[in-house]
């Protein structure tokens, strides 16, 4: 049984990873928060599934197209609803969560709230200590960890990550060295949403695709933030899998209903008792 | 400065609330026969309770309407919300004046709503509600609450035939293990008790999933090391979907039966792609001889609407629309109190089987009533398999299952 | 100090004409349904305004103030049935204060938007939990409970919770605490070394607007008849949020004329009601963008172009 919640906690503990990722890359950087972050996964799910139901697009070819759109929509997000506003951190907050909740209903008008699946690339299985993994589900663990490798390197080795990582550590500082830090903000904005679009995209296979569904990783992703702290990339995969491990002990220990109450305790817990996280700088200043 | 301002928005809000020209107040005496329906009309059952009340108020009208006068429809969303539901519900007794209400297929929207409609004295006929709640209060304060009524099955109603198929399905393919897999809901607590009552040790896990789960792999663990042989799956949310999907990718060794509403959708065969071969689930209303008017419905409900009847509302619906109209025939009037022993002595074969109700004015379920009927997922049609005198197809057993 | 203090006696003084023409309305609207919308309208405006003091005066958005009133109308489905109606309502606004103590002892270290994610989290809490105690809570299909009063009778019981909760909450904004309230809104860390004890404020401003939200959720249930696990979505709690910031955050009456014109809006377009979520969360994203002090803002600006004069208060 622990085997069990070892292996989906791992596969989970990948695709929160991800999330975890993208999300604290704004924060981090562009230091706002942005509530639409859910929503930009939810669109990009919902645009492999038109993608591939609809115009009958090969899965891969349509995986990339979503995670490009999903890029172009963070990027345009920032330009025409966060920009004009980017000195009030509440005024932000309210216009994302105003975009998140009119893209979910656009996505109901549309779609229905009928859930909707995104078809199998890797169909079949294997049997891994008696546990039954999919393909897929493999296949979405090797992803993330070439996602976050990829992510690496950018942050590392290019002159954009170089700005980027400058700006993250203290914009001031960036900005009188001569560090373009608006192009830096952008840099953030747009990798942000390519993981989201990336995470739709390896979950919405096994996952449903609702209109809803854009709010519990982005809830996940602010704990996860919280737990592993800001501006550590190894902080953040080591909480992504305290949190899965977390949400599947208490599936299976106490009630498959408390699954989300899990993840919001160690939100909480870790505000009131360990208010910087357990690595790197908390949020709390 | 502020002074101008709060006195504007003062007066511009009194304005609005004195002059808000929420429509016209109706006078209906002579004209048409207004029927208010209610339901969540984004979500399949919605869909399928406007459509389905929508096909049938039109045959009723081309047929001449009821006691000379033509059924309107008055559709009102309620979004799923007791708040939205008793608003909507006060504007169509009050502002639109209608006769009676149908629909609504959650039973917390019905029991908000059912005491507004009592008080009033208006018919309140529930399509897709499952609570035995909203007929019990029949039962307990019958001068108040006997103008309500349900074409649909409460959840008493369904434990009992649930209990019989699973025993016919384990006499049958000689299995002796039952896990159940069941929502985190009160409608469901009744059948979850019942088997645990009829079946005793039998059941050998009870998983309680929650309603808006995602990911179903610590449940689906927990029942394959039960040793379970059938799945008594009793899931009306979203949760379904995941279900049948991880269900048929792990070959979890175990039929599923009960009662997925997930399932019963035309489209489920798409969004499982294909894994549902083999996954069986009660169905209100199939593709079958159950009454000589079925299978004519059926077909002309996919003509009119391009997909078959999917939710449980459907046959539900379209029979609760034809029995109101039969009761105010034999009435000749609208009155209510008439409505009541009109309906009360209603005999009448719908699509769903021979409706009549019970003394809590829900209808009577067993083969020479509603039947309680099973389909199966099999190459992408829903094929009735249970009860053997309706089935129309074999059950198949999932692949990976001999 | 007399220019300030004229225009706030004129505040006033439109409340009270408000006020005591809504009261006076049922002598033309008998319409019960009519009288329900404006039932509905007043408890909304009383959730927007006690939303408002910590929301729009400390700049704290909160993301769970439905946490509060759902606290208060569950209160009202546990104990309805045993105790006099004067004690459910105590119940309801203790509820409510409790949880803004337990809420505000992790939130109120964070500053702004990480506030307000982690508001947005408690009613999910109290969400999932009501579904998981279902012998007590009466899961999804909620508790049903009987009302004490007649549907005028609420409506008028609605009426008088608003003006109490209004008169409460200006008298709040308008006196010092208000004034320190604004500062530790304008700047939090200036505040505090000016020696200001800005967690003690913000928690006042937390458990003053619960209880008054607890109230009004004491209300609303007995409105409704019934309290269920959907008081706690997601929605209800941004529907607070965006009635605040429609109306008008900082004002107390802003937020109070955005819940009356919300309610009346969603009631009045029937036709398009399919849209209604579409069109709240838009007037949320066009108000933010062009008119952030929302609909008081822009009856000031309509106000300054009537006028066409400078009047005492614009000069600020």
């Amino acid at each position: 049984m622990f085997i069990d919640i070892f292996i989906f906690g791992t596969i989970w503990g990948a695709i929160y990873t991800i999330l975890a990722l993208g999300f604290t890359l704004i924060f981090g950087v562009v230091r706002i928060l942005n509530l639409a972050y859910g929503a930009i996964y939810m669109v990009a799910s919902y645009l492999i599934y038109s993608l591939v139901s609809s115009l009958g697009l090969a899965a891969v070819p349509a995986w990339c197209l979503a995670v490009i759109a999903s890029t172009l929509f963070g990027v345009v997000l920032y330009v025409v609803f966060v920009y004009p506003m980017r000195d009030s951190l509440g005024r932000v907050l309210i216009v994302t969560a105003g975009i998140a909740i009119f893209l979910q209903e656009v996505a109901v008008l549309v779609y229905s709230t009928e859930p909707r699946y995104v078809p199998t690339v890797l169909p079949g299985g294997l049997v891994i200590f008696d546990v039954r993994v999919t393909y897929q589900q493999i296949l979405t663990l090797f992803a993330a960890a070439a996602l976050v490798a990829i992510l690496h390197a950018i942050l590392v080795r290019t002159r954009l990550g170089r700005e980027l990582r400058a700006v993250a550590q203290d914009t001031e500082m960036a900005s009188l060295m001569g560090i373009p830090v608006e192009r830096a903000y952008l840099t953030a904005m747009a990798l942000s949403s390519a993981l989201a679009g990336a995470a739709g995209a390896l979950v919405a296979p096994f996952l449903t695709v609702n209109p809803e569904m854009g709010w519990s990783p982005l809830l996940v992703a602010f704990t996860i933030v919280v737990l592993g702290g800001l501006g550590s990339l190894w902080g953040t995969i080591v909480a992504a899998f305290i949190v899965a491990y977390a949400e599947n002990l208490t599936a299976f220990l106490i009630s498959p209903q408390l699954r989300d109450v899990a993840t919001f305790a160690i939100m909480i817990l870790t505000l009131v008792f360990r208010p910087h996280g357990l690595f790197g700088k908390g949020i709390v200043e | 400065m502020k002074r101008i301002a709060s006195t504007i928005w003062l007066a511009v809000g009194l304005a609005l609330a004195v002059a808000a020209p929420w429509g016209s107040v109706a006078v209906a005496q002579s004209g048409p026969i207004k029927i208010g329906v209610i339901g969540p009309f984004k979500l399949t059952p919605g869909r399928d309770i406007q459509e389905a009340a929508t096909l049938a108020a039109e045959e009723i009208n081309a047929a001449g309407g009821v006691l000379g006068r033509k059924l309107e429809l008055v559709f009102t969303e309620t979004e799923q919300n007791p708040e939205k539901g008793k608003t909507a519900v006060e504007r169509l007794l009050f502002v639109d004046k209608v006769d009676a209400i149908i629909g609504e297929h959650r039973s917390e929207v019905a029991l908000a709503v059912q005491p507004v409609i009592m008080e009033n004295k208006k018919i309140f006929l529930a399509t897709g509600t499952a609570s035995p709640l909203l007929s019990e209060n029949v039962l307990k304060d019958y001068n108040k609450y006997k103008y309500y009524f349900h074409t649909f099955l409460n959840s008493n109603q369904m434990a009992e035939h649930m209990i019989k198929q699973a025993d016919d399905m384990m006499a049958t393919y000689k299995k002796k293990k039952v896990a159940i897999v069941a929502e985190t809901a009160v409608w469901v607590e009744p059948i979850v008790a019942a088997f645990k009552k009829e079946l005793g040790d039998k059941v050998v896990a009870i998983e309680r999933v929650s309603t808006n789960a995602r990911d179903l792999s610590v449940e689906l663990s927990k029942v394959a090391s039960s040793g379970a042989e059938v799945i008594v799956a009793i899931l009306a949310a979203d949760a379904g979907l995941p279900f049948t999907r991880q269900w048929a990718d792990r070959q979890i060794p175990a039929l599923v039966t009960g009662y997925t509403v997930m399932a019963q959708s035309d489209r489920f065969w798409e969004q499982t792609e294909g894994r549902a071969q083999g996954f069986m689930t009660w169905k209100h209303g199939v593709r079958a001889p159950i009454s000589p008017k079925t299978i004519p419905y059926w077909d002309a409900y996919v003509k009119k609407f391009g997909h078959a009847p999917g939710a449980y509302t459907n046959f539900a619906t379209y029979d609760g629309l034809y029995v109101l109209a039969d009761a105010i025939k034999r009435a000749g009037n609208l009155d209510s109190d008439n409505l009541v022993k009109a309906l009360e002595a209603t005999d009448y074969v719908g699509v769903s089987g021979r409706i009549k109700f019970s003394k809590r004015h829900d209808p009577e379920a067993g083969a020479e009533f509603v039947p309680f009927t099973y389909i199966e997922w099999n190459k992408g049609e829903m094929v009735t398999v249970w009860p053997p005198a309706m089935k129309t197809g074999d059950f198949v057993p999932p692949p990976w299952i001999k | 100090m007399i220019a300030r203090a004229l225009p706030r006696s004129m505040k006033y003084a439109g409340v009270v004409a408000a006020l005591l023409g809504l009261a006076l309305l049922p002598l033309w609207v008998s319409n019960p349904y009519f009288l329900s919308v404006l039932t509905l309208a007043a408890l909304y405006a009383i959730f927007a305004s006690s939303w408002d003091i910590l929301s729009g005066y400390i700049g704290q958005f909160n993301f769970g103030h439905a946490a509060f009133f759902g606290a208060g109308a569950y209160a009202t489905g546990f104990l309805a049935p045993h105790i006099p109606v004067a004690l459910v309502f105590a119940a309801g606004a203790l509820a409510a204060a409790a949880f803004a103590l337990l809420m505000g002892l992790p939130c109120l270290k964070l500053r702004g938007p990480y506030l307000s994610l982690t508001t947005l989290v408690f009613p999910l809490i109290l969400e999932r939990l009501a579904f998981t105690f279902r012998d007590i809570t009466g899961g999804e299909y909620g508790l049903t409970i009987a009302s004490p009063l007649s549907r005028i009778g609420l409506y008028y019981a609605s009426l008088v919770l608003l003006a109490a909760t209004l008169a409460v909450l200006l008298a709040v904004a308008d006196s010092r605490i208000g004034r320190t309230f604004r500062a530790i809104g304008d700047d939090d860390q200036a505040a505090m070394a000016a020696g200001i004890n800005t967690t003690r404020y913000k928690l006042g401003a937390f458990v003053l607007g619960a209880t008054l939200a607890g109230l009004g959720g004491v209300l609303y249930s007995y409105h409704l008849r019934h309290v269920g696990p959907e008081m706690f979505g997601l929605f209800t709690s941004f529907q607070i949020v965006i009635m605040g910031v429609v109306g008008g955050t900082g004002t107390i009456l802003g937020p109070a004329i955005g819940a009356y014109f919300l309610t009346l809006l969603g009631e009045s377009l029937r036709e398009i009601e399919t849209f209604r979520i579409l069109i709240y969360s838009g007037v949320l994203i066009l108000c933010v963008m062009l008119f952030p002090r929302g609909l008081w803002g822009l009856g000031a600006i309509v106000g300054k172009l009537v006028s066409r004069a400078p009047s005492p208060g614009a000069a600020r």
